[in-house]
């Protein structure tokens, strides 16, 4: 086996060859006359790599939390007693808002429409990052062996992640909602305002689309996955909060801009919802 | 040219798999802004400025090949940059590698900040990337720097892989 070009001439032939198959494989998966060729190609790799970085991480893990904690000591403690009182807050907001939610619940029962909290879930712990620094996506450690399909909706602590893209026997991609090319049909306020929240990258807030110029909104509230026909997402479950509202009379449409609840950039456990897109 | 052994290509093999572990695991711990280095990038760039264009494409395609299996974009996208990538490096003087690390250390820092702009190019001609002008250039610099300090360690890595020590580099390279 070896190379052997001298000549200009054939030093091109060499690229041109390399070029074409290049191209040739992105037409054919682009096309998606190999999808589950190179799904299954995908799948068996990302198996055989599970427990290679299982183990490497299982020794690299202690040590990177051991310096991090000695280094950055104090910030650990101003963090921990922080995470107290939010903790604190928070079950005294939880136990104010349950009534609301029971009653949410019944009215959403009436009206046919799924509620995320009835949707069973797979619990899963978020193992990598993407190995490109291009696609804004995670990788869990549950796929298809322990129930969870691609477009399954992916919940953390606070909110909507993403959805599942990919799923291997024991592992699974989840594109996250910060992703360009992530969109999510959401509600907004108390009008039930309608707009479509789009991803514009890592590490920032989200860009909501379709929503009439002046339609009332407020900085501070919650915007929910709509659910509408055929929508990606079940109804219901938060997104993010507003953080930016700003009508002109010159725009076609509202400029709101949302913070995602979950904290995309530090998960470490999420839910997958074993819900699917109905037909 | 001379032609390379294939137990130079088994043991290039053996490096770019131990690097897509490092990558897939070590280096993606290490980042800036959710942005990590790219160690994968400089194996078309080593192989092409140790041995030569055609080599580097070789090694482009088949280490983007890799990338793309643990990747959610399309399928060949990673190995067409990097086909494109390392023959262009081939283009350089040769013997870089001997005459100076410094010219490595740019070379790498130059390819691979390059290298991501072409990604982000050829995926925006597939209509993929939706990345602002920003955030390109921030992961284009990260991964520049990021490679810049890997550099020494992977392009000693691939010279061992090419057969560096017993042939010579450059008796493999050139022209004879």
């Amino acid at each position: 086996m070896g190379l052997t070009s001298s000549s200009t001439r054939g030093r091109r032939f060499v690229l041109v060859v390399l070029v074409l198959i290049s191209v040739t494989i992105i037409t054919v998966d682009v096309k998606g006359g190999s999808s589950h060729i190179v799904s299954g190609l995908k799948s068996y790799a990302r198996d055989a790599l599970r427990p290679v970085r299982q183990g490497i991480n299982a020794v690299v893990q202690p040590i990177d939390s051991f310096f991090v904690g000695a280094v950055d000591y104090r910030s650990v403690v101003s963090v921990n007693q922080r995470l107290r009182q939010e903790n604190a807050v928070l079950q005294r907001r939880l136990l104010e808002r349950d009534g609301a939610a029971s009653e949410l619940e019944t009215l959403l029962r009436e009206e046919h429409l799924p509620w995320a909290k009835s949707i069973k879930k797979v619990p899963a712990e978020v193992v990598a990052d993407s190995i490109s620094n291009f696609v804004d996506t995670v990788q869990l450690d549950k796929g298809r062996d322990n129930g969870v399909g691609v477009g399954m909706p992916v919940v953390g602590g606070s909110g909507l992640v993403g959805r599942v893209i990919e799923a291997s026997h024991t592992t699974s991609t989840v594109l996250l909602i910060s992703d360009p090319s992530s969109s999510v049909g959401v509600r907004l306020g108390r009008g039930g305002t309608i707009g479509l929240a789009r991803g514009q990258g890592a590490d920032r807030s989200l860009k909501v689309d379709y929503v009439a110029p002046f339609t009332k909104v407020k900085k501070g509230e919650i915007a929910y996955t709509s659910g509408l026909q055929n929508s990606l997402y079940p109804p219901g479950i938060p997104v993010g909060r507003v953080v930016q509202v700003h009508s002109s009379s010159n725009s076609l449409q509202e400029s709101i801009t949302l913070q995602p609840l979950a904290a995309l950039g530090q998960l470490q456990f999420v839910d997958v919802l074993e819900w699917q897109t109905p037909p | 040219m001379k032609a390379m052994k294939a137990v130079s290509w088994l043991r290039l093999l053996l490096v770019a798999l131990t690097l897509l572990v490092v990558q897939d695991t070590l280096i993606m711990e290490i980042h800036l802004g959710s942005v990590h280095p790219d160690v994968m990038v400089l194996l078309p760039i080593g192989s092409a400025l140790l041995v030569s264009s055609e080599v580097g494409g070789v090694v482009g395609l088949a280490t983007g090949l890799m990338v793309d299996l643990f990747a959610s974009t399309p399928f060949g996208l990673t190995a067409l940059c990097y086909v494109l990538l390392g023959y262009a490096v081939g283009y350089l003087p040769r013997g870089i590698w001997l005459r100076s690390k410094f010219l490595v250390v740019l070379t790498a820092l130059l390819g691979s900040f390059l290298g991501e702009i072409l990604y982000a190019v050829l995926a925006g001609l597939l209509g993929e990337s939706g990345m602002t002008k920003e955030h390109l250039l921030k992961v284009a610099t990260v991964v520049g720097v990021g490679n810049m300090i890997l550099a020494v360690p992977v392009v000693w890595l691939i010279s061992w892989a090419i057969g560096h020590g017993q042939e010579g580099l450059l008796g493999l390279a050139d022209q004879s």
